[in-house]
């Protein structure tokens, strides 16, 4: 069905949920786990793609092999969409609300808005 | 892995395109798919006999829709279909609730006076609400 997932983190619970859900339900899959560091990150790069590459071997524990992963910096709602157009997603999988808090988030509904992938929006 | 797929179908060339997917998505999985689509809200300021035939109106092109949206999902495991009065994204919440679903499937923007809007306002107000995943098709 959905051969190529891209699921993007901001390292947020719901985020978690949404790569939980996509690991469950698309397991024939290729998987690629995108960060994208906006301007106002916490982290520096280094520590970021250390936070994404512990997330993957946590969540891929076990397994032969772990998805690619990638940390990038820029605006988030664009970041995806160029990922997803690159990589060739035939899906993008996130977290309907960001850290910010609750509801729809700016960031997923910006990729919802502009994407041509289908997008798969996950609460918590 | 999902059970129970909601697909929402206005007709609008989005909707159709998730009609697609979710139907592959429901024979992939085996689930329950159930179409809805919410037809435009009635006003109850219409006296007789503009009601009844307002009312019979409505329902027919709702009817005429839900045939198109079942030709396209085709065969299924187990299907469904519930035709309510909107405002959609109100109808399409109701029945996730009340079917349980595990997935709502729906077109990014569809038909209506706003369907220029990048997203719709229904789209909108079902991703902010949902109690499970939405998947959003263009």
């Amino acid at each position: 069905m959905f051969r190529r997932v891209l699921i993007a983190t901001d390292f947020s619970p719901c985020a978690q949920r949404a790569l939980e859900l996509a690991r469950a339900n698309f397991p024939g899959a290729e998987f690629k786990v995108l960060h994208v560091m906006a301007e106002d990150s916490p982290f520096t790069p280094t520590e970021a793609l250390l936070e994404l590459e512990m997330l993957v071997s946590d969540a891929w524990k076990g397994e032969a092999g772990l998805p690619g992963h990638e940390v990038v910096q820029g605006t988030p709602t664009q970041q995806v969409m160029a990922s997803a157009k690159e990589w060739g997603a035939d899906l993008i999988v996130m977290g309907v609300s960001g850290l910010g808090g609750q509801g729809l988030g700016s960031v997923a509904e910006g990729v919802v808005r502009a994407s041509k992938t289908p997008v798969l929006t996950v609460q918590i | 892995m999902f059970k129970n797929i909601l697909l929402a179908f206005d007709g609008s060339e989005h909707a159709r395109k998730a009609a697609g997917l979710a139907a592959d998505l429901a024979r992939q999985y085996q689930a329950r798919l159930c179409v809805v689509h919410a037809y435009d809200p009635i006003p109850d300021y219409l006296g007789e006999p503009f009601l009844q035939e307002t009312i019979s109106r409505r329902t027919e092109a709702a009817d005429r829709i839900m045939e198109q949206a079942l030709v396209l999902v085709g065969e299924q495991p187990q299907l469904e279909t519930d035709v309510l009065e909107g405002p959609a994204a109100e109808a399409i919440l109701r029945v996730a609730e009340v079917r349980q679903v595990d997935l709502i499937v729906m077109g990014t923007r569809g038909l209506g006076q706003l369907s220029g809007l990048l997203l719709g306002s229904q789209s909108q107000k079902v991703l902010s609400h949902a109690r499970c995943p939405v998947l959003l098709v263009r």
